[in-house]
């Protein structure tokens, strides 16, 4: 983490983007696969295209979603 | 020294060797030393000449008064560069010798490089070394060290130094000192405040659009969330032999329609519909400026933009090219197309294109629309090489050398064939081409890529079988990290920097730890130091204000503009940046200093450790012993043991390698004024014992 700063008492500005990112691009994997959230956060975290915030976020939500 | 003579003012040692061979034609040319410093006496039409190198810059710009712990500091004087720099020393020398020879001289020529920087060298030599003698010396201009051009230059010398050319690097280097220690100051004072240790954080008018391109690159990589999509892959077979067809579409978004593409076509017949032929011509390649230079050197031998500009810098002096820092595309016919052709005649490598290209009655290069009002773009001279040239000399010469060439050469001709398939609703194209004209081609090998692709003879209404038809499952990617060529490309392209210092900007990104490796990663203190001028001040990193200062040095350089104005224009933005960032030092130490202590640790990382395999190994100091060794994080919650010897007296650095052998991390080590080298941390690896055996 770069900045102390917390964005919506979650995730620093970088993680916050990556989180952002991640629920635009689950639109567009719906629309290619039919699949769920859970499954499209799986899927990104064993992706190697996947950029290590977005896969920190990933796995972050993953494990408080359960 | 009771007579008067001429001084010559050289650049560097080099190159006053080769105007004073030149001049002299080898009559009574004496080689001196006064202090160490070289130089060269010898007598012309009756009269004493003395050609002395300087050593790049002997003067450089300085505060006038006051220590180095506050900022801003906006009064700068030019002073020797020994009195500034440490490890600049030698200056004393190079200066004392020029007063000594001033005395009694009568006259003075300035014969550094025909740029910015050459002039503005020769000037303040003349101004302070030779006590005002700016204003009566002369210029000598030249593209080449060949005699030949030499000579000319010195016989139709300029009759006064350019000046506006000197007043445009007067007022570059005093913008860029300006922002550069002020900025640098506010960061590195802020963090030292913070954390109570001295880390140099440097940022200037050029470095901080720079890191920021490269930072916001890597957000955008570490952030990026891939995307499928799907490829059709089709193979026909056309008389016993397999042919990959291209599909209408690259990229299929839904995973059900690329399903129902295989499903329809895949070991089905097309028909083939149409067959079209076209010619297309390609340009020969424009003659290179240093930018393109940095890049295909890049391309093909992986060299840095520094690494290039040094070799092409050897070159020149060596009189084997011409000058290598210009940013034309350019080839004038007065550099003798024919006689550097007749030249590389007698180099048996390129003696056969150079008689195909002698014996055209016309040469006429193929040139770029970018123009250097001080040099043409780069050229071999033809002058076979004195010495054997160096591994790097050689590639870079070959590859000026059929660069050059092949501008001279006839568009080459490309036979592309494009053969459409059709198949249950869906169309195929089975692409071909080869050339069928070499043109250019043939003196640029082996720097050109020809993709032939020959296909078999096809008639329309034939059928094929689409013997597979089958979709890849793909991603998409993030954009590649920059590396040195492609980000010199950029900072070209955004117009900030210049073709001379460019190189060196990068390579200072690498100094100051804001980025790491060759696909250049940002650092935490690259993250933190962009981030921090983002937050306060973000028109430091804006790419727009140092281009507008660029183009207002272009303007003086045209005579358009007065260095003053861009001075205090430049004091204008800088004051109220300086005054907000100081107001805000405790918060900008802070970020800064915590970003340093990353760094730091990150640096003492030498990977994952091979015994635990979940702890990290790290370089650590024993507590007892103060010696210096590799452990396991592990060992502070008593889970791992693991601990490694370290030489106490090379340096050492942590590379993110491992051992092709056994696996375990690698790690440089840098002995005191020998070759650094590469080693497995393991003491057991099978590789060390293979060298032992």
């Amino acid at each position: 983490m770069y900045t102390k700063e917390k964005y919506e008492g979650e995730f620093c500005k970088w993680h916050k983007l990556s989180y952002e990112k991640l629920k635009e691009t689950f639109k567009r994997w719906q629309d290619a696969l039919e699949i769920s959230w859970k499954q499209f956060l799986e899927e990104v975290i064993k992706n190697p295209n996947t950029g290590e915030w977005a896969r920190e976020v990933a796995a972050y939500i993953l494990k408080k979603e359960g | 020294m009771a007579s008067r003579h001429t001084l010559i003012i050289a650049e560097k040692p080099d190159a006053a060797e080769r105007i004073a061979s030149a001049l002299s034609n080898g009559n009574g040319l004496k080689k001196k030393f006064e202090r160490k410093i070289p130089y060269f006496e010898f007598e012309k039409d009756g009269k004493k000449v003395f050609v002395v190198p300087a050593s790049g810059h002997v003067y450089t710009v300085t505060q006038i008064r006051g220590g180095r712990n506050y900022y801003p500091v906006f009064t700068f004087q030019w002073a020797p560069k020994y009195l500034v720099e440490r490890g600049a020393k030698r200056t004393r020398n190079i200066i004392n010798l020029f007063r000594k020879l001033s005395k009694s001289a009568d006259e003075f020529i300035n014969a550094s490089d025909y740029d910015i920087e050459g002039s503005l060298i020769g000037y303040t030599i003349l101004k302070y070394a030779c006590e005002g003698k700016e204003k009566q010396a002369k210029r000598m201009k030249f593209s080449t060290l060949t005699k030949e051009e030499l000579i000319y230059a010195y016989e139709n010398l300029m009759p006064c130094l350019d000046f506006e050319l000197v007043e445009a690097g007067m007022t570059r280097h005093e913008v860029d000192w300006l922002y550069g220690i002020n900025l640098s100051r506010a960061l590195t004072l802020s963090a030292v405040k913070q954390n109570g240790k001295y880390t140099t954080l440097s940022v200037g008018r050029v470095q901080g659009p720079t890191l920021h391109f490269i930072v916001q690159r890597e957000v955008e990589i570490r952030s990026f969330v891939p995307v499928p999509y799907w490829e059709i892959k089709a193979i026909a077979e056309i008389d016993g032999k397999d042919y990959e067809l291209k599909f209408e579409k690259d990229r299929i978004g839904r995973k059900v329609e690329a399903e129902e593409i295989v499903k329809k076509c895949s070991g089905r017949f097309g028909k083939v519909v149409s067959i079209e032929e076209k010619e297309f011509r390609r340009f020969p390649p424009e003659p290179f400026d240093l930018g393109s230079l940095q890049r295909e050197a890049y391309r093909f031998f992986g060299f840095t933009p520094r690494r290039t500009l040094d070799v092409a810098e050897r070159l020149y002096l060596n009189a084997l090219i011409s000058y290598p820092r210009t940013s034309s595309q350019k080839l004038p016919p007065t550099i003798n197309y024919r006689g550097i052709l007749q030249n590389l005649l007698k180099n048996e490598k390129y003696e056969k294109n150079a008689k195909i290209l002698l014996s055209e009655k016309e040469l006429k290069p193929r040139e770029g629309k970018k123009e250097d009002p001080a040099h043409p773009a780069i050229y071999p001279t033809g002058t076979p090489p004195e010495k054997e040239l160096t591994v790097d000399e050689a590639k870079i010469y070959d590859l000026i050398v059929r660069r050059f060439m092949a501008t001279f050469g006839k568009p080459a001709v490309r036979l592309s064939t494009k053969v459409t398939v059709e198949s249950n609703g869906y169309t195929f194209f089975l692409h071909g081409g080869r050339i069928i004209y070499e043109g250019w081609m043939a003196f640029y090998h082996p720097y050109v890529e020809v993709g032939e692709v020959i296909l078999p003879v096809l008639k329309v209404d034939q059928e094929i079988l689409l013997k597979k038809v089958d979709y890849l499952t793909k991603f998409t990617e993030p954009p590649p990290r920059y590396n040195p060529a492609s980000l010199l490309r950029l900072m070209e392209e955004n117009n900030i920097g210049t073709k001379a210092t460019r190189a060196e900007i990068i390579d200072t990104l690498y100094e100051r730890g804001y980025v790491r490796d060759e696909r250049m990663v940002a650092t935490d203190i690259g993250f933190a130091v962009v981030e921090t001028l983002n937050k306060y001040c973000p028109e430091i990193i804006s790419v727009e204000m140092t281009r507008r200062l660029e183009e207002k040095m272009e303007k003086i350089e045209n005579g358009d503009e007065k260095r003053e104005n861009v001075l205090v224009d430049a004091v204008d933005q800088l004051r109220p940046v300086l005054d907000r960032l100081k107001t805000v030092e405790k918060e900008v130490g802070s970020d800064l200093s915590q970003a340093i202590q990353i760094e730091f640790l990150r640096k003492r990382i030498v990977g994952t450790c091979p015994k635990c395999g979940t702890g990290k190994l790290m370089i650590l100091r024993s507590r007892k012993t103060s010696k210096r060794f590799i452990g396991c994080t592990n060992f502070f919650v008593g889970k791992c043991k693991m601990a490694l010897p370290l030489p106490q007296k090379a340096g050492v650095q942590t590379t993110e390698k491992t051992c092709k052998t056994c696996g375990w991390p690698i790690i440089v080590i840098k002995p005191f004024k020998r070759r650094r080298f590469e080693v497995c941390i393991n003491p057991r690896c099978p590789s060390k014992q293979q060298k032992t055996n």
